[in-house]
C-alpha cells in the first residue's frame, strides 16, 4: 500500500508542481485566539508548530509537543504520558475529527497515534471546558485533520530514522469535493529481520531467537460541498502495531517461549454540516470507534527423561476491545449580537469486549499431558446519552460570559448514573493587550482504564463504571491575566482542581489486570491539584521564542495507600520548557527545545528498625516520599529545505533528542554501602538519539 | 508467581542496560515510632512499639540501639484507659507491651505514645463486630469427592466497603499400631494443626481470572502480629468477593497425617489405623485500618515495579499519625469443628 501511495505521490507531484501553501494557510492566529476566547486554559497549536517540535526519532509527535506546555506531566521519559492538572493520564478526551479515540499511542506510548501530516489543527484545553465537551476529567485534546486542497493536488513522502511517511491531498472532483490521505509505517522489522537471521547463524548451538515490531496507520478524509451552505466529511483512521518474539532451544529438551501481541483502533466517521441561515449552522456526526488488542503468550519447558519427555507448558490469550457507535450533533445559533448559543446532544453505545484464557499442561513422560484450561470472558455494554447548551452572552463590550451546562447519563445493565455538570468562563477585557479570565468546570468519567501498571499497554482495557467503581468526577477553577502586547505573549493563569471516585490498581503487579470483578482490585480516591503557569512568547520573524514555567502541586487521598494525603506520582512542583526557533535563512531553520523539572516522585523505605537479633527492617511511611533527581533535556533539531526546479520542496531534518546526553534517572532503589548506609540508587536510560529523515514535498 | 516472569525478565533487562546515578534523599524522615496493635476481642492482644531511624541516617548505617526507657504508651477505648502492663518485653529496637486484657468489640479504640525525640504519635480505630455467621457447610465434589465446596453464609449480604479475613484450620488426628521389636504392641494418637493455603481459599472465580490478589494473605497470630512468624495465614476479603450473603471455595480433601514427631525405634512396625479431620472455619470482620495494613504487608511481596515507576506503591499503609505502623482490630466467628461429609 505504502509503495502504491508513493507512486501516485510522484506522479501528481510532477504533474503539479505547485508551490505549497499548506503550511501558511494553516497558521492560524494564536495571539488572537489567546486574547479572543473566553475559556481558560486553552491553547491553540497549527500544522507549522507541530511539525517543528519534539521530532523525537524523525517523527512530530502530538502527544509529546503537548507535554511540552504549563500544567503537563510527561510522566515517564519517551512515553506519551499526559497528566494534566494533577490528572491520571487516562482521563483526557482525545478527539480526531470529533470521534473519541480510545487508545492513542503506538509501542507502549513511545509514539502517538497522530499523523501530523494530516493535522491542521489541535485545540487544549486543561479548564474551562465549554459545555460541549464530556467524559473525561482533566483535558481535552480536540485534533482536526485538514479537508484537502479543492484545486490544487499537494503531498509528500518522508522517510526517518524508524519511519516512513507519505501524504497526499487534493481534489476528486474539483471545487466540489476533496481528498487528505496520511499513511505511515515503522521499517525496524525489515532490517532487524535478517539481522535476527544472521545472529542465529553465527550462534547456532545457542537457542533460536526470533522477533519483530511494526506499526502503521492511515488517516484519510473526504469532503464533499454540496454548497456553500452544505458539506459532507468523511473519516477513517486505522492504526495498528505489531509485536512478535520468539525464542526456541533444543538442548536435552525442549524450551520455547513465544509472544504476539496485536493491538490497534479504527474510528470511521461521516460528518454533515449544514448552515440554516445565517444564524444557525448544525453538524450531525455519526461514527464508530473501536480500540482492541490481542495478546498472546506460550511457554513450554521439557527434558528428557528416561527416553519420555517431561515438563510443563502454558498458553495464555488476552483479547481486550472497547467500541463506541455513537450520534451527536452540535448547532451553533446566534441569535442576536450579544448572544452565541451552542447547543447538541449525542448517543453513545458503548461496548466492551474482554476474554481471556489460558491452557497449562504438565507433560509427563509416556503418558497424555495432564492439561488444565481456564478464563473468562467480561463483555458487556452501555449507553450514554448527553445534551447540552452554552451561551457566550457579550455583557458589556469589554465582559464576556460563557455560561453552560452538560447533562449526562450511563446506563450499564441495572446500574445507571447522571450527571449535571455546570460549566462558566468570564473574561474582561482590561485594555485593549490585557484581559482577565476566571472560569469553573465540572468533569465526569463513567469509563475507566484498567491497567496494573502506568505505561500503555496492550493488555489495559477500558471497563465501564459499575456498582464498585462509579463514574469519577472533578471540579476545577481557574483564572488568571493574559497579556499580549505586539509580537508577545504574556500569560499567568492558575488552578485549583479536585477529583474524586478517581482510581487505583490495588492489586499484586502484574501485566494483566484482573477482567472479571475488576474492581476489587482496584481503590478509589480522591485527588487534589493546584498551580500557577506562566507563558512568555516571543513570535518575531525570524526567531520564536517561548518559556513556559509550572508551579504545581499534586495529591492523592487514598485510604487503602495511607490514611493521610500524599503527593501524587508526578508531583512535578516545577517545570521549566523554553522552546524556540530560529528561521537562519531562506529554508533553514534551527529550533530547540529545554525540558527541566523536578524529578518524579518514588517510594523509597523511609526508616529502619532494629529487630530482636540485630536484623534491620526497613519500613514505609507514606507513598512518594522521595523524589528522583531532577530531569533536564535539550533537543535540537535543523530544517533544511530546498526548492527544486519544479518548485517542489526537498527536506532534510536532523533532530537530536537528548542533546548533552544527560541521562535521566528513569527508577530508583534503595541500596546499603559497605559502611552501612542507605542511600538511592537512580538509574538512567536514554542517552543521546540522533535521528535524521529527508521528505519531499509538494 | 507465573504472571512475573515476563515483567521479571524485561526490567531485569532494562537494570542491565541502566546507567548508575547515585542521588541523595537525606531528608525525607524524622526518627519515629512504629506502632502495631491488632486489637482482637476475645483474645489479649499485644502491642509493639518500636523506635524507627531514618533510613538514611548514619544511626541507621550505624544498626545503633535506642534510648526507649522513657517510653510512654496509653490506650483507650471509648475514652476509658486501658490497663498495659507495666513490664514490657525488649527486643532490638521493639517494645512489646501485653497481653492487654481482652477488649469488647465494638468500641472505639485510640492509641498514644511519645519517646523524646520522636513526634507524638495517634492512631484510632472502631473494633469490628464479629461477622454475623449463619452456616458453614462443606459439600463434596467430582468423580473423586476429593473436592470440597465450603460455602460461608451470613445472616446478610455484608454491608459495602466491608473488610474480611478467612482461615481454615484442619485439625488431623491419626491412631497408629505401635509394634516394638520385643513384640510390644501399643496403640497412640498424634495430632496435628495445620493451615489451608491462600490458594485453597481462594473462590474458583478468583482463580479463573488470574487475579494474584485473590490470595491476598497475611501470616498472622490470634492476639500478636502480622508479618512476624507464628500463626497461619489469613485470607483478606472485601463484600465484592461475596456474592450476596455467601462466599465459597473450594478446598481439596488432603491427606493430612499427625504422625509421631521421633523417628521409630528400628525394626519397630507402625500400622495406621485411621484417623480424622476436623475443620474450622473462622471469618474475621476488620477494621478499615487492619485491612489496608495487611493488604500493604502482604504486597510488599511485588513490589518490584514501583521501584522502575510503573505502578503505584501500594505497600505503604500507616494510620499513625506522626508515626508509621498500624492500629487496627479484627474480631473472628469460629464455625466448627466441622466434620467433612463423605
Amino acid at each position: 500500500m505504502a509503495a502504491a501511495l508513493i507512486a501516485t505521490a510522484t506522479a501528481v507531484a510532477q504533474e503539479t508542481e505547485k508551490r505549497d501553501t499548506l503550511e501558511t494557510s494553516f497558521v492560524t492566529a494564536v495571539k488572537e485566539k489567546m486574547r479572543n476566547t473566553t475559556q481558560t486554559g486553552l491553547m491553540r497549536i497549527d500544522s507549522e508548530k507541530l511539525r517543528r517540535s519534539a521530532a523525537v526519532f524523525g517523527t512530530p509527535d502530538i502527544v509529546k509537543t503537548l507535554q511540552t506546555l504549563p500544567g503537563v506531566a510527561a510522566g515517564n521519559e519517551l512515553m506519551s504520558g499526559l497528566y494534566v492538572h494533577g490528572g491520571d493520564g487516562n482521563d483526557n478526551l482525545f478527539l480526531l475529527d470529533g470521534v473519541p479515540l480510545y487508545n492513542i499511542s503506538h509501542f507502549g506510548g513511545f509514539f502517538s497515534s497522530f499523523n501530523t501530516d494530516v493535522v491542521q489543527s489541535l485545540d487544549f484545553y486543561k479548564s474551562g471546558f465549554p459545555a460541549r465537551y464530556g467524559g473525561r476529567l482533566s483535558s481535552v485534546v480536540d485534533v482536526e485533520t485538514g479537508e484537502g486542497g479543492f484545486n490544487e493536488y499537494h503531498g509528500g513522502v518522508s522517510l526517518g530514522a524508524i519511519d516512513g511517511r507519505i501524504h497526499l491531498s487534493g481534489p476528486i472532483v474539483k471545487d466540489r469535493c476533496s481528498f487528505n490521505l496520511g499513511y505511515r509505517r515503522s521499517w525496524m522489522d525489515i532490517v532487524t529481520k535478517p539481522l535476527i537471521a544472521w545472529a542465529n547463524r553465527r550462534n547456532a548451538d545457542g537457542p533460536d531467537s526470533d522477533g519483530s515490531y511494526a506499526m502503521s496507520d492511515l488517516n484519510a478524509r473526504v469532503t464533499y460541498k454540496f454548497s456553500g451552505r452544505s458539506r459532507l466529511n468523511a473519516s477513517v483512521y486505522w492504526g495498528r502495531d505489531r509485536l512478535r518474539a520468539s525464542m526456541e532451544e533444543e538442548e536435552d529438551g525442549f524450551t520455547r517461549l513465544g509472544i504476539n501481541t496485536v493491538w490497534g483502533s479504527l474510528a470511521c466517521s461521516a460528518a454533515w454540516d449544514y448552515k440554516v441561515s445565517g444564524a444557525l449552522k448544525g453538524k450531525l456526526l455519526g461514527y464508530y470507534s473501536r480500540s482492541g488488542s490481542d495478546v498472546s503468550y506460550d511457554f513450554k519447558v521439557s527434558q528428557k527423561v528416561h527416553g519420555g519427555e517431561s515438563g510443563m507448558g502454558m498458553d495464555d490469550s488476552n483479547a481486550g476491545s472497547v467500541y463506541d457507535i455513537g450520534l451527536k450533533y452540535d448547532a451553533d445559533w446566534y441569535p442576536g449580537a450579544s448572544h452565541h448559543v451552542r447547543f447538541g446532544g449525542a448517543a453513545v453505545w458503548h461496548g466492551y469486549g474482554t476474554e481471556r484464557n489460558y491452557t497449562q499442561s504438565t507433560i509427563i513422560p509416556y503418558m497424555e499431558p495432564v492439561v488444565s484450561r481456564g478464563g473468562d470472558d467480561s463483555s458487556c455494554h452501555a449507553i450514554e446519552p448527553s445534551a447540552y447548551i452554552e451561551d457566550e452572552i457579550f455583557l458589556r463590550y469589554n465582559l464576556t460570559l460563557n455560561a453552560g451546562v452538560r447533562l449526562s447519563a450511563f446506563v450499564n445493565g441495572s446500574e445507571a448514573w447522571w450527571s449535571a455538570e455546570p460549566r462558566a468562563a468570564m473574561k474582561w477585557l482590561i485594555y485593549k493587550d490585557l484581559c482577565a479570565k476566571l472560569s469553573y468546570t465540572r468533569m465526569s468519567q463513567y469509563n475507566h482504564l484498567v491497567s496494573a501498571m502506568y505505561i500503555d499497554l496492550p493488555t489495559n482495557s477500558w471497563m465501564p463504571s459499575t456498582k464498585g467503581a462509579g463514574p469519577m468526577v472533578s471540579d476545577q477553577v481557574a483564572g488568571g491575566l493574559y497579556f499580549t502586547p505586539g509580537r508577545f505573549i504574556v500569560n499567568l493563569e492558575g488552578w485549583y482542581k479536585t477529583m474524586r471516585g478517581i482510581l487505583s490498581y490495588n492489586g499484586a503487579n502484574a501485566f494483566y489486570p484482573p477482567l472479571v470483578n475488576w474492581e476489587k482490585s482496584f481503590t478509589s480516591g480522591r485527588g487534589e491539584s493546584y498551580g500557577l503557569e506562566f507563558e512568555g512568547t516571543y513570535r518575531g520573524k525570524e526567531i520564536e521564542l517561548s518559556v513556559y514555567y509550572t508551579l504545581g502541586w499534586s495529591w492523592r487521598e487514598f485510604q487503602a495507600y495511607s490514611a493521610f494525603p500524599f503527593p501524587d506520582h508526578n508531583d512535578n512542583r516545577h517545570k521549566i520548557n523554553i522552546t524556540g526557533s530560529w528561521k537562519i535563512s531562506e529554508g533553514v531553520s534551527l529550533f530547540f527545545n529545554w525540558n527541566y523539572h523536578t524529578g518524579n516522585r518514588i517510594t523509597l523505605p523511609s526508616h529502619v528498625v532494629i529487630g530482636p537479633e540485630g536484623d534491620t527492617g526497613l519500613v514505609f511511611q507514606a507513598p512518594y516520599n522521595a523524589s528522583l533527581p531532577d530531569y533536564h533535556r535539550l533537543d535540537a533539531g535543523l530544517d533544511i529545505e530546498k526548492r527544486t526546479r519544479r518548485g517542489n520542496k526537498l527536506g532534510i531534518n536532523v533532530s537530536v533528542y537528548n542533546l548533552y546526553n544527560h541521562l535521566n534517572a528513569s527508577f530508583a532503589m534503595l541500596v546499603r554501602g559497605s559502611d552501612g548506609k542507605y542511600s538511592g540508587m537512580a538509574y538512567g536510560l536514554i542517552p543521546i538519539i540522533p535521528t535524521f529523515s529527508i521528505s519531499y514535498t509538494f | 508467581m507465573k504472571l512475573l516472569r515476563i515483567p521479571a525478565l524485561l526490567l531485569s533487562a532494562l537494570a542491565l542496560a541502566a546507567c548508575e546515578i547515585p542521588f541523595s534523599v537525606e531528608n525525607i524522615s524524622e526518627p519515629a515510632l512504629y506502632v502495631q496493635y491488632l486489637a482482637s476481642p476475645g483474645f489479649g492482644s499485644k502491642v509493639m512499639v518500636a523506635y524507627a531511624s531514618p533510613a538514611f541516617s548514619q544511626e541507621a548505617a550505624a544498626d545503633a540501639l535506642a534510648d526507649m526507657s522513657n517510653l510512654s504508651l496509653r490506650i483507650s477505648l471509648n475514652g476509658e484507659p486501658v490497663l498495659i502492663p507495666e513490664e514490657p518485653q525488649r527486643t532490638g529496637n521493639y517494645m512489646i507491651f501485653g497481653p492487654l486484657a481482652p477488649l469488647k468489640a465494638g468500641g472505639r479504640l485510640e492509641l498514644g505514645a511519645s519517646l523524646p525525640g520522636c513526634p507524638e504519635v495517634l492512631a484510632r480505630t472502631e473494633i469490628p463486630s464479629p461477622p454475623a455467621v449463619e452456616s458453614v457447610t462443606m459439600t463434596p465434589e467430582g468423580d473423586e469427592e476429593e473436592l470440597l465446596k465450603v460455602n460461608v453464609r451470613l445472616a446478610g449480604a455484608p454491608l459495602e466497603d466491608s473488610r474480611f479475613a478467612l482461615r481454615v484450620i484442619v485439625r488431623r488426628t491419626d491412631r497408629y499400631s505401635i509394634t516394638l521389636p520385643d513384640g510390644t504392641e501399643s496403640e497412640k494418637e498424634f495430632s496435628g494443626t495445620f493451615y489451608e493455603t491462600p490458594e485453597q481459599i481462594a473462590s474458583t472465580a478468583d482463580l479463573a481470572s488470574l487475579d494474584l490478589d485473590a490470595f491476598a494473605s497475611v501470616n498472622y497470630e490470634e492476639g500478636g502480629f502480622i508479618g512476624r512468624g507464628g500463626g497461619g495465614m489469613l485470607n483478606l476479603l472485601t463484600d465484592k468477593q461475596f456474592n450476596g450473603a455467601e462466599y465459597s471455595f473450594h478446598i481439596n480433601r488432603h491427606d493430612y497425617h499427625a504422625g509421631p514427631e521421633q523417628e521409630p525405634e528400628a525394626g519397630a512396625k507402625i500400622t495406621h489405623l485411621g484417623g480424622e479431620t476436623l475443620y474450622s472455619v473462622v471469618l474475621y470482620s476488620l477494621s478499615e485500618e487492619a485491612y489496608n495494613f495487611c493488604k500493604a504487608a502482604y504486597l510488599t511481596n511485588f513490589n518490584m515495579l514501583s521501584n522502575f515507576g510503573v505502578t503505584p506503591p501500594n505497600f505503604t499503609y500507616t494510620n499513625v499519625k506522626g508515626g508509621l505502623g498500624v492500629v487496627g482490630a479484627l474480631s473472628g466467628a469460629v464455625s466448627g469443628p466441622i466434620t467433612a461429609p463423605r
